[in-house]
């Protein structure tokens, strides 16, 4: 069963290497075949990937030894469980939809097969990432994905700002892949092998880890090594997930192509940070500190995310930061020890974020590369099928109760945290609890954002304005439509269904609860072992709470220390006269439908008042267009002074250390100046030196054998 | 028999005989100017040693140093026509004879 | 079989002597390149016959032979390979030098006047003679026949560039060469004096250079003895590598020196000088290798740091790959020194220098070609290769990856297990602090060579493209086009990059138990100093219980005699003249 898995990163493979082939033949229809061969490619594996689903596949699959070098022993293997093909489904499903819609897309570009060529390797290095057994191969994956996001950021190289984006996605990637590696290192010292599950014989990393917290108690060990493999990988997840203090690199990604953001920078690769840490989550758990630094860090990063979003004008950067603030959710349920909460949000959050881009990229497509929104209104008469499918998405963005998706994975996170903050876990209680109010005030933002675009570009008055990119479609759609019906310059219209709006209602399907529904159908198994199974290993780590409860005077007043069976206890708690996920349900429902209420009045309804407003606030929203500064203060603390750096060493290479080794080198020339007059160039001297010479060799030949025979 | 006037002659004479021909050539080399003359002084040196070679070889009452002679006889005609032809050229490139023109080697 | 390995070495070097033959057929190019052209290729068959009857399982050296040459002295020329030296040798021979004779056809060789007849003959003899030297450097078993061709490597490489280079090339070949012969002359002396130490032990005979006979005296010197061997060895093959702050000549020499000629020395010279570390300096004065470990770690550090800050403001795209070599190289130095206990430090060492070869020489080759078509290297006046020149492109920005570290790229395999080793070294040799500063080489060699596919590759066509396209419209994206023969050397490249970072195992299986080999010694001295280390500080922890452990170590192995006698008598100038 699992050796059918080879399959899955095979077909992206031959894909990217059939994409460069047909691409190679840059004129004719030859180089069109790339679109489809991705698109197939990707589904295939997804097919093979459902069918290893419906199998239940669990267990590994060794390709061939990849390094094996002393005590390291690293193959290409691949490990089949519930997160994993979870993690499977989301790539190369939500991959085929977006790759589909890409085929719309992406008609008329000219670098069409490189585009198609990298999206398949992308799927190949993020299924590989998912799949790996063990660390360094996740990191082909990690390093994989981060390669063909640089080449997808950078997809349209002419222009300077997609270039600068796409370096500095890589390099800021780059030192959270320092810290991951530093980690690695690391845990191989500590644990002796870098293999997630092992094999037959040789417990692997995670068996290890859970061993050492079942012998603690759940405690987590005092020994520091462990927190800090704990901080390196997390550090490293950070990079990849654009979470404070590595997130600049996210909203600078949107240069890329629209589907590239739908894909890589909001549905997939992002989330391998998430999926990183949920995977090592007992290797977290054994550091008592780690897991509460990741919910505050993650409940920061969100609400940091949420307030840019609030003021920026740029449709994909909107939603660019929207998804930094989600990743942010998806490390709060991480930190609460929420596998469940996090896998459940970075699920739906793929469909719905995935959706939410690609309507954008619709809009963008339809009004030649303008986005900003102020000067959007209105178009729901001209967009109308984009109009109510970004509709869905927002919903379950803003977490718009019971019908959308979002709203239940965001919610198990909420409450999930609040418990664990009522609870006191390891003492970290006070913290927890914060982080849950922000993460109520975050959601409050998310759903007044997220309106806010959808009311203001598609209610009201309508208006707008064309941008300035070469509409592609224009000549080409010429030749068989009417040129006055479609594609001109001077009004934005419709996509058509094929192959672009359709997919995009399996997205919007996906992003309401029938998604939801499929989660609850299927994802029993990883519940069971993930979820609940992480949450058990720590509980009776769970001090405070288990004294409460046994003394009869704890939180859960109503309820015995009984009834909650293992695994269950940690995240259930009483809050607000009920049970937390009960109570959050209604908190967080009551949360978006007055976000959203908020944006549908200053931004639908009282749109003169939001310029009152607005005028009232220019000092806090300067500061949150600006982004809080944070790009200007990394350039100004770490850019700036490592280039001037590197210049003075430059300098000094040039002068001082060659200087230094031309002064040895001198040295024998300035000895040398010492005798050279001895050299006159005049045979008269050489011949009378010659000829001093020998005679003082014969005087002293005729001194020593006189002492000599005088001596005997 | 020996001849009588060697009777009075020991080895002391003709060595002296053949260090005045050297210091003579020496002297000659080091205070002339003249390639030609200089070139005169070495071979003066060289008669010198040969001197004194033979008369250690009649001394020692083998033939050694006497064939040793007649090699550097050879050697010296030999050098004789290579160091004139060299001197022949010189002159060409310079038209002087004077060996101060020839300094080049001066460090 | 055993005479295939001198067939190997005089092939190339009598060929080089051939083409300087005043013969008519010199003087049309084409001519002159087939031949090459053939005599590399059947160098490098003979070195594949090598590989296919090579025991890969047998970690000995294999195919030995011996040729007297001055008995008296221990002289001779004897020859033999393991799995190490073989690998060198097929990347020498199979790979680049192939490679480097097809670059060779586009290189101009007279900058600005017509180019002479002959002179590609020349060009192709001297890097004829550069591979006979890199083979007998790779298949010596005698330290004196190794010292001679480590020695004869220079010459070429100099000529090379001082006949063939930029403007500035005679000052930057005589820069080389006084580095290159400076070092290398300690090399010597201590390669003749652990040659003389062997004449020294009772019993033993006269004078002898085997590499064996060396190892052996090796184990009777005392830790001042192999401490000055050591310095005196490593004198000549740090600044090949070059170390910092050994390195000031590479810059230069890259710069002016033709693009063929800096693929040698880049991809070619510079591993000798591991190689030599590996197989000498390590083995020859372990206690010594253990002990200035830190130092050279530290300056290696240093070195990867420095050059990497340095390559990143550099103008010339190729004074940016010397500095990226620099750079490189110091992680190379770090996993040789890291002696952690299972060897993974020196294998991917190796690995590494292996692996460098392929990066190095693709992106050098890329940057010849973008010369040549555009007449610059300058990244100011660079840019948008990738819209007029797509097949390039790949390849740049699939070679800076490499360099870069992509995992599944060659370059990462090494990067990961030197690093590894480092970060695993034993207590008082390197370590995870050593480990962390390295890796920061990781995020600024991103920086670096993302600014350079960033200034070449990517971009608006930068001013030297734009005024080509202005003056004639369309001649930049035929000039970009690359024809078979640059296609045909660079795939064999990029091929390797990708076969060797998805397949290591084929260099890291055969060459994991001769390196290990090699720096058993070392390993096990600097492992029992950290067992040392660690009890010094378990009687202060535990009490009473110091005792019995000092009592345990009493019969230890003969790794931890050696270690402590030599350390006993640091000052004793054993075996001393008298």
């Amino acid at each position: 069963m699992t050796t059918l898995g080879h399959l899955i990163p095979l077909f992206p493979l031959l894909g990217a290497i059939a994409c460069c082939f047909v691409g190679y033949f840059k004129c004719g229809a030859f180089a069109r075949l790339a679109g489809p061969l991705c698109v197939v490619s990707v589904a295939a594996s997804f097919v093979v990937t459902a069918l290893l689903a419906v199998g239940g596949a669990e267990g590994g699959a060794t390709a061939w030894t990849w390094m094996q070098v002393g005590g390291l022993d690293l193959s290409v293997r691949w490990f089949f469980d519930p997160l994993t093909l979870i993690m499977l489904c989301v790539v190369t499903g939500v991959g085929s939809i977006i790759a589909w819609y890409a085929l719309g897309y992406m008609e008329h570009d000219d670098g069409y097969a490189r585009f198609f060529g990298a999206v398949a390797l992308f799927i190949f290095a993020m299924t590989t990432l998912v799949m790996a057994d063990n660390l360094v191969l996740l990191f082909v994956g990690w390093e994989g994905v981060g390669v063909c996001s640089y080449l997808l950021i950078g997809h349209y190289f002419q222009k300077d700002v997609a270039v600068a984006a796409a370096k500095k996605a890589f390099v800021v990637n780059r030192v959270g892949d320092f810290c991951l590696l530093l980690g690695m290192f690391l845990l191989f010292q500590e644990y002796g092998t870098l293999s997630l599950h092992g094999t037959e014989g040789q417990p692997g990393v995670l068996s290890q880890a859970s061993s050492l917290l079942a012998a603690s108690g759940g405690e987590g060990s005092d020994d520091g090594v462990h927190t800090w493999i704990a901080m390196l990988l997390m550090l490293g997840a950070f990079g990849k997930s654009a979470q404070f203090p590595l997130f600049v690199w996210l909203p600078d990604a949107m240069a890329g192509p629209t589907p590239v953001s739908a894909l890589v920078h909001a549905a997939t690769m992002v989330t391998s940070g998430v999926y990183l840490v949920v995977r090592m989550l007992p290797v977290f758990q054994l550091s008592p500190c780690a897991l509460v630094t990741i919910a505050v860090i993650g409940g920061f990063t969100a609400l940091l995310g949420a307030t840019i979003a609030l003021c920026s004008n740029d449709l994909k950067g909107v939603f660019a930061y929207s998804t930094v603030s989600q990743l942010g959710y998806m490390f709060v349920g991480v930190g609460a020890v929420s596998a469940g909460g996090a896998i459940q949000h970075l699920y739906t959050h793929a469909f719905f974020k995935a959706l939410l881009f690609l309507t954008a990229g619709s809009v963008m497509h339809a009004l030649a590369g303008k986005l900003d929104i102020r000067t959007m209104s209105g178009l729901r008469h001209r967009l109308p099928v984009t109009c109510w499918l970004m509709f869905v998405g927002c919903l379950a963005l803003a977490g718009f109760p019971l019908i959308s998706a979002g709203f239940w994975s965001k919610d198990l996170i909420l409450a999930d945290v609040m418990a664990v903050g009522l609870n006191d876990w390891r003492g970290y209680g006070t913290l927890y609890l914060i982080v849950a109010w922000s993460a109520l005030l975050t959601a409050l933002l998310t759903a007044f954002y997220t309106f806010r675009v959808w009311f203001t570009v598609f209610m009201g008055q309508e208006k707008f304005e064309m941008g300035d990119e070469h509409h592609h479609a224009h000549d080409d759609h010429a030749a068989d439509e009417p040129a006055d019906l479609a594609h001109t310059h001077d009004a934005p219209d419709e996509m058509p269904w094929l192959p672009m709006n359709l997919p995009l209602v399996v997205l919007a399907l996906g992003s309401t609860v029938l998604g939801m529904a499929i989660w609850w159908g299927a994802a029993e198994p990883f519940d069971k072992q993930f979820h609940y199974g992480n949450i058990a290993a720590v509980e009776s780590g769970m001090t405070h709470a288990g004294e409460d409860t046994h003394a009869g005077t704890g939180r859960l007043s109503d309820q015995s220390e009984h009834a909650y069976p293992p695994g269950k206890k940690l995240h259930h708690a009483d809050f607000l006269g009920g049970d937390v996920h009960t109570t959050m349900l209604y908190v967080s429902g009551a949360i978006a439908l007055i976000g959203i209420a908020g944006a549908a009045f200053f931004h639908w309804l009282a749109r003169p008042a939001r310029d009152t407003a607005a005028k009232l606030l220019t000092g806090p929203i300067a500061v949150l267009r600006g982004k809080w500064y944070v790009d200007e203060i990394y350039d100004a603390v770490i850019v700036k002074p490592l280039h001037l750096g590197a210049q003075l060493l430059y300098v000094l290479d040039a002068l001082v250390v060659e200087g230094a080794t031309r002064v040895v080198g001198l040295t024998p020339k300035f000895l040398g100046g010492g005798i050279r007059p001895v050299q006159t160039g005049r045979m008269q001297a050489y011949g009378l030196s010659m000829a001093l010479g020998v005679a003082l060799l014969a005087l002293v030949v005729l001194i020593a054998t006189t002492l000599g025979s005088a001596g005997s | 028999m020996e001849l009588p006037i060697l009777t009075h002659l020991t080895l002391a004479h003709f060595l002296f005989t053949g260090a005045v021909l050297f210091t003579l050539g020496l002297i000659g080399f080091i205070s002339r100017r003249n390639l030609i003359v200089m070139f005169l002084c070495t071979e003066l040196m060289f008669q010198g040693v040969c001197v004194t070679l033979v008369a250690f070889s009649r001394f020692h009452l083998n033939y050694t140093g006497q064939t040793f002679v007649i090699f550097v006889l050879t050697i010296a005609a030999a050098e004789a026509a290579l160091a004139l032809g060299l001197v022949v050229l010189l002159f060409r490139r310079k038209h002087t004879l004077d060996a101060l023109a020839w300094s080049s080697l001066r460090g | 079989m055993s005479l295939i390995l001198p067939l190997l070495v005089l092939l190339p070097l009598v060929f080089a002597g051939v083409l300087r033959l005043p013969m008519h057929n010199w003087h049309c190019r084409k001519t002159t390149w087939i031949a090459s052209l053939v005599v590399a290729g059947v160098t490098g068959l003979l070195a594949l016959i090598l590989a296919v009857a090579f025991p890969w399982s047998d970690p000995g050296v294999q195919f030995r032979g011996v040729i007297p040459w001055f008995p008296a002295l221990g002289l001779s020329f004897s020859y033999g390979l393991d799995a190490v030296a073989l690998w060198l040798v097929l990347i020498t021979a199979v790979v680049l030098m192939p490679v480097v004779v097809l670059a060779a056809w586009g290189e101009k060789l007279a900058s600005g006047s017509e180019e002479k007849t002959g002179e590609l003959a020349a060009f192709l003899s001297w890097i004829f003679v550069l591979e006979a030297a890199l083979l007998g450097v790779f298949v010596a078993q005698d330290a004196i026949l190794f010292y001679a061709c480590f020695e004869l490597t220079l010459l070429p490489a100099v000529f090379l560039i001082a006949r063939f280079g930029g403007p500035e090339r005679v000052r930057a070949a005589m820069t080389y060469f006084f580095f290159a012969f400076t070092g290398s002359v300690f090399t010597l002396a201590g390669l003749l004096y652990v040659g003389w130490r062997t004449s020294q032990i009772p019993g033993g005979g006269g004078w002898a250079f085997e590499f064996d006979a060396l190892y052996f005296a090796a184990a009777e010197m005392s830790a001042t003895e192999q401490g000055w061997v050591f310095a005196a060895l490593l004198a000549g093959f740090l600044v090949k590598m070059p170390m910092f702050p050994l390195h000031t000549w590479l810059p230069g020499a890259h710069e002016q020196a033709p693009a063929a000629g800096s693929v040698d020395v880049a991809a070619l010279v510079l591993k000798i000088a591991p190689f030599g570390i590996l197989k000498l300096a390590i083995p020859l004065a372990p206690l010594a290798a253990v002990q200035f470990a830190p130092v050279i770690g530290a300056l290696a550090c240093v070195g990867v740091v420095y050059a990497a800050l340095c390559a990143w403001v550099q103008r010339d795209a190729k004074k940016l790959i010397a500095y990226s070599s620099i750079s490189h190289m110091g992680f190379c130095l770090l996993g040789l020194f890291a002696f952690d206990e299972s060897g993974i430090g020196a294998s991917g060492a190796i690995f590494y220098m292996l692996a460098h070869a392929f990066a190095a020489a693709g992106l050098l080759l890329c940057v010849g070609i973008v010369h040549d078509r555009f007449g610059t290297r300058d990244l100011t006046r660079l840019g948008g290769l990738a819209a007029v020149a797509p097949g390039l492109a790949f390849f740049v920005v699939l070679f800076a990856m490499t360099s870069v570290g992509l995992p599944g790229l060659n370059g990462f395999v090494g990067e990961f297990l030197t690093m590894m080793g480092t970060f695993n070294s034993p207590t008082g040799v390197l370590g995870p602090a050593y480990a962390a500063v390295a890796a920061t080489g990781v995020v600024l060699a991103a920086l670096y060579l993302l600014h350079l596919t960033a200034r070449v590759v990517w971009g608006a066509p930068g001013s030297a493209l734009a005024g080509l396209e202005q003056s004639e419209p369309g001649t930049c994206a035929t000039r970009g086009k690359l024809d078979r023969r640059e296609f045909s050397m660079l795939a064999p490249l990029a091929l390797g990059c990708v076969l060797l970072g998805v397949f290591p195992q084929l260099i890291l299986g055969p060459i994991e138990q001769p390196v290990a080999g090699y720096v058993a010694d070392a390993a096990g001295v600097a492992n029992d100093r950290a067992d040392q280390l660690a009890k010094q500080d378990e009687p202060q922890r535990r009490g009473e219980r110091g005792e019995e452990l000092l009592s345990l170590d009493a019969g230890h192995d003969s790794q931890q005699s050696l270690f402590l006698r030599a350390s006993a008598v640091p000052t004793a100038p054993a075996g001393g003249p008298n």
